[in-house]
């Protein structure tokens, strides 16, 4: 579903973050905010990619950290990232990520299929690949990142 | 466009819905006043409102059964018949038609098929028996009143009802524009309504509400009744009286706003309460007088600001019962019973999800009272009661909670049929049941495999039972009791709710590094267990590890290890803090690193992606901002198989119930141990309180040893002294001394023993003991121990007696057991 509505779109604004050593980005315009040092209370026995909840104003919202999400085993990973609040299918959740890039105006028409050494986890939630010119940008599916059938798989893994 | 349609829709269908429940509310009125020409008007726009609604949709099984009810209805106005109980009753049934049809429109948007002839042809004969030329007339009249509601109409209000007339008249000033508006006569009895003092605050409430609704369709059909509005805002001001001042007219229409929306602002202003904390502390470091101004006046505005976000969520208690009038009305006739309704507090507020928890318990209690409660008017007459039964309704705020009683002056319970039923539903044996206090007999509806299927008749028992009503009671939080003394002089049950859902209390304890909340409804006792000073301490069952508390196995859970946050399992020389909860019947305890405080928390969800955790019943967001998770007993006493496994060896539960139904047999005694004499009891009944002084604080007091007590000396008796064959020692003033308090003719005394132990359940028989020993009464058997039981009487006695010689004073024969019955 979101796929046909990123696809159709042209010229969109796209977050930028980086997550290791690869770099990604997301529609900005399902960005809310980014925030940081937000305390995550860990909740026990939850999957494994949820780090815990936050409070963001009065508002409990799922902290997922990306490193796990993503299968991307990073030694550099502390859990103290920047949280990119994302408002997706009505619920809000916060991506930790390492370090938040700027805002780049792309044109989904460029996008290309994700490249094959990504994770099984990763090519589940990108969406295309764009060639900027020193580097990939890998484009996320934000509905896809808290999907729960997704989800489930994940934490099989 | 089709939206459109489907919101009008949607308007037509609450619209309908809350006419529908006015009119019951009337209708019941208007049987016990049948003069009352407003109610009559009332009801009668009421239909005529209906009725052209449903005809603006081409509804037309709505809009011909309303039609004859109005056509029967104009009858009465008019007054060419006068209301009689089969009118009503068959009004009240084309009432209910209506209301089935509109529940079918709501769901499918479409009338559902059909036919309605019955009902309408028996209110059109009963129109046209009244008045021989009828045909012509009664639909005539119906007709001129539906189709182009006449200057006549609008007219009219003010003829039967001249005392509601000036009132009306003054908040609308232009009378003429009302008039050729078709919603008028809607405009004019909502006036009469509002302004009407004999109906009941509630009614009135209601009225109002229905009022606004009506009026604000009405602004939008018809924007030129500018006047309607203007009745509005006087409703409207007196509900919110500075609210609505400040405000234009226009804005004083109701605005539908959605719940979640609600949520999310209650949200926001919690916050800004935090925020605003976080600011107070700047105003005493900070000598800046503007600066300490602007924050004392967030500082109030906070504070007004979070008391009208908590108002917006609270909803009167006349949203639930306002159904009630009809509900008496309908199960009294049906029963032949004659049965006064009323209700006091109806504004009273509370949660609008507590109003959904509580509907279907208190229906269920109504119809219980009114069907077994309140006697048939010759058994009343009998029992020199007036013939009317009085069901009272009550409700009020009392410390945090909204108390709802529900008070009738029937008969009562019949405590022998309880008794009766208890044995047939094999609850309790018969000799147990003999002995049921009315406390126990009451307690005993409550129970899940009670029934009273041949006592109720087909009216209750419909739907819930009592124990679904006692569990849907305490799943909100509240509780219920019920008063009902011996002598037919009534009942009385008493619902104690919160106020709201969102906040309850719990208690915050520690596991490894996270603080948890239990909430407080699940928690039965805390408890700490010195597994170094304990003689059995933790014992395994089968696998799972558990304690004794009075006597009953508890299972433990191990709180960090569930949650996987370590693997410590306390040692041998241990301190553990048990929460003792209950689940599924269940009690088994929670085993913590640390019980901090009682906080009241505003549960949250913690949101779908911890879906299927049992762990959490939510979470809540402290004073420091931090998120805590607030654990769910049930969840945790299911996901650890806990309640499976105990479930499955049914030892410990069959021991359980062995015990209880004895219980009669056993008493309750305190347990405690006296060097060389091992392990003694006393009856709990004759201990105060336990005690231990420090060394320091005992005196000597002549012979004597005394501690000082509260405001008094209290004697200390060293127990030991008093046995038959013991050595009198001294007292070791080495450590701390155990003592029990027992009160002798409202005097203190202090019984020194070595050390106490537990609270157990002893069987009443005690064995004499051969030779009697001095000091004691007896021997009671619990399991295979032979615990000696103190003779307490003996002991005092001796005590009076010179310390010196009490040996050769004592008595020869001591008389067995009258201590213990």
């Amino acid at each position: 579903m979101s796929e046909n509505h990123i696809s159709l779109s042209e010229g969109q604004d796209y977050t930028t973050f980086h997550i290791g050593e690869l770099f990604f980005g997301i529609p900005a315009i399902d960005v809310v905010e980014l925030s940081r040092n937000l305390d995550v209370t860990a909740v026990p026995k939850g999957p494994s990619f949820v780090s815990g909840l936050m409070n963001l104003r009065g508002q409990l919202v799922p902290a997922v950290d990306m490193h796990i999400r993503l299968g991307i085993e990073d030694s550099k990973s502390n859990g103290k990232g920047v949280s990119i609040i994302l408002s997706s299918s009505g619920a809000q959740v916060a991506l930790i990520v390492d370090a938040v890039g700027e805002i780049l105006s792309l044109n989904s028409n460029f996008f290309e299929p994700p490249p094959n050494k990504l994770t099984a986890l990763a090519k589940e939630v990108v969406l295309g690949v764009y060639k900027l010119p020193d580097r990939l940008l890998l484009i996320l599916d934000p509905v896809k990142i808290v999907e729960h059938s997704s989800l489930e798989a994940a934490a099989l893994t | 466009m089709d939206d459109n349609l489907d919101e009008i829709l949607g308007e037509f269908v609450i619209e309908a819905g809350e006419i529908l429940d006015q009119l019951d509310i009337d209708f019941v009125e208007l049987e016990k006043n049948p003069d009352e020409k407003k109610l009559i008007e009332n009801i009668f726009r009421g239909m005529h409102t209906l009725k052209g609604s449903s005809g603006f949709f081409a509804f037309k099984r709505l809009e011909k059964l309303a039609h004859a009810c109005e056509t029967l209805l104009s009858k009465v106005r008019e007054g060419q018949i006068a209301l009689n109980q089969e009118m009503v009753t068959i009004l009240l049934e084309g009432f209910d038609a209506l209301r089935i049809i509109i529940t079918v429109v709501s769901d499918t948007k479409v009338e559902p098929e059909g036919d309605d002839s019955a009902i309408i042809s028996t209110l059109l004969t009963i129109a046209n028996g009244g008045v021989p030329p009828a045909p012509v007339a009664a639909s005539d009249s119906a007709s001129l009143n539906s189709d182009m509601p006449p200057p006549p109409v609008a007219a009219k209000p003010a003829a039967p009802a001249p005392a509601a007339a000036p009132p009306a008249a003054a908040v609308v000033p232009p009378p003429a524009p009302v008039a050729p508006t078709p919603v008028s006569p809607a405009v004019s009895a909502q006036a009469e309504s509002a302004s009407d003092e004999q109906i009941h605050d509630a009614d009135q409430a209601e009225e109002v509400d229905q009022s606004e609704q009506e009026e604000s369709q009405a602004t939008n059909e018809v924007p030129a009744s500018a006047s309607a509005s203007n009745v509005v805002a006087k409703a409207a001001a007196e509900k919110i009286p500075d609210a609505s001042k400040a405000t234009n007219l226009e804005l004083a229409a109701p605005v539908k706003v959605n719940v979640e929306l609600l949520d999310k602002l209650m949200n926001l202003v919690s916050e800004l309460v935090l925020a605003r904390n976080r600011l107070l502390p700047f105003v005493t470091d900070n000598t800046d007088l503007n600066f300490a101004s602007a924050v004392r006046t967030i500082d109030i505005l906070t504070l007004e600001l979070q008391e009208r976000m908590m108002k917006t969520r609270m909803q009167p208690i006349s949203q639930v019962w306002g159904k009630f009038p009809r509900l008496v009305r309908d199960l009294s006739t049906d029963l032949g019973k004659k049965v006064e309704l009323i209700q006091e507090g109806a504004e009273t507020e509370l949660d609008r999800t507590l109003l959904e928890a509580i509907r279907d318990p208190l229906v269920h209690i109504v119809r219980n009272t009114v069907d077994h409660g309140i006697e048939l008017p010759n058994v009343r007459r009998v029992a020199k009661k007036p013939e009317t039964g009085r069901l009272v309704l009550r409700a009020r705020h009392e410390n945090g909670m909204v108390v709802i009683e529900v008070i009738d002056d029937g008969a009562g319970i019949n405590f022998e049929r309880v008794r009766e039923k208890s044995i047939q539903n094999n609850l309790y044996s018969p000799e147990k049941a003999a002995k049921l206090t009315d406390q126990e007999l009451i307690e005993t509806i409550f129970l899940p495999g009670f029934s009273t299927k041949e006592v109720i008749t087909n009216l209750s028992g419909r739907g819930v039972g009592t124990d679904v009503v006692k569990n849907n009671i305490t799943h909100i939080g509240g509780s219920i009791e019920i008063e009902s003394p011996r002598g037919s002089v009534g009942t009385k049950i008493r619902l104690k709710i919160p106020l709201t859902l969102a906040i309850m209390p719990a208690l915050f304890v520690r596991s490894e590094q996270e603080r948890f909340a239990i909430p407080q409804n699940s928690l039965l006792e805390m408890v700490r267990f010195d597994l170094a000073t304990d003689p059995t301490g933790l014992e395994d069952f089968y696998g799972t590890p558990v304690f004794r508390l009075r006597g009953r196995l508890h299972p433990l859970l191990m709180l960090n290890q569930h949650l996987g946050l370590s693997n410590r399992y306390p040692g041998k020389e241990d301190a553990i803090n048990i929460a003792v909860v209950q689940s599924a019947g269940v009690r088994f305890g929670l085993v913590v690193d640390e019980v901090l405080d009682m906080q009241e928390v505003v549960v949250k969800p913690i949101g779908s992606l911890f879906k299927g955790l049992l762990d959490f019943a939510g979470a809540t967001i402290l004073g420091n901002g931090r998120v805590a998770l607030i654990l769910d007993v049930d969840g945790i006493a299911m996901s650890s198989g806990l309640i499976a496994k105990v479930q499955s060896r049914k030892l410990q539960d069959d021991q359980v119930a062995d015990k209880q139904t004895d219980r009669s047999e056993e008493t309750t005694m305190l347990l405690f141990d006296i060097v060389d004499l091992g392990s003694l009891a006393i009856p709990l009944e004759f201990i105060n309180r336990f005690e231990i002084f420090e060394p320091e604080r005992v005196q000597r007091n002549g012979s004597k040893m005394v501690v000082s007590y509260g405001d008094v000396i209290m004697p200390l008796v060293v127990v030991k002294d008093f046995i038959g064959g013991m050595q009198k020692q001294e007292l070791d003033l080495s450590k701390p001394i155990s003592v029990i308090v027992h009160m002798n003719n409202d005097q203190p005394v202090g019984l020194v023993v070595d050390q106490i132990h537990d609270i157990v359940q002893v069987p009443k028989k005690l064995f004499s003991l051969t030779p009697p020993q001095r000091g004691l009464v007896g021997a009671a058997l619990m399991g295979e121990k032979v615990i000696n039981v103190l003779d307490l009487q003996e002991i005092m006695m001796l005590r009076n007696l010179n310390h010196d010689d009490a040996q050769a004073r004592y008595p020869e024969v001591i008389e067995m057991g009258a201590q213990l019955q």
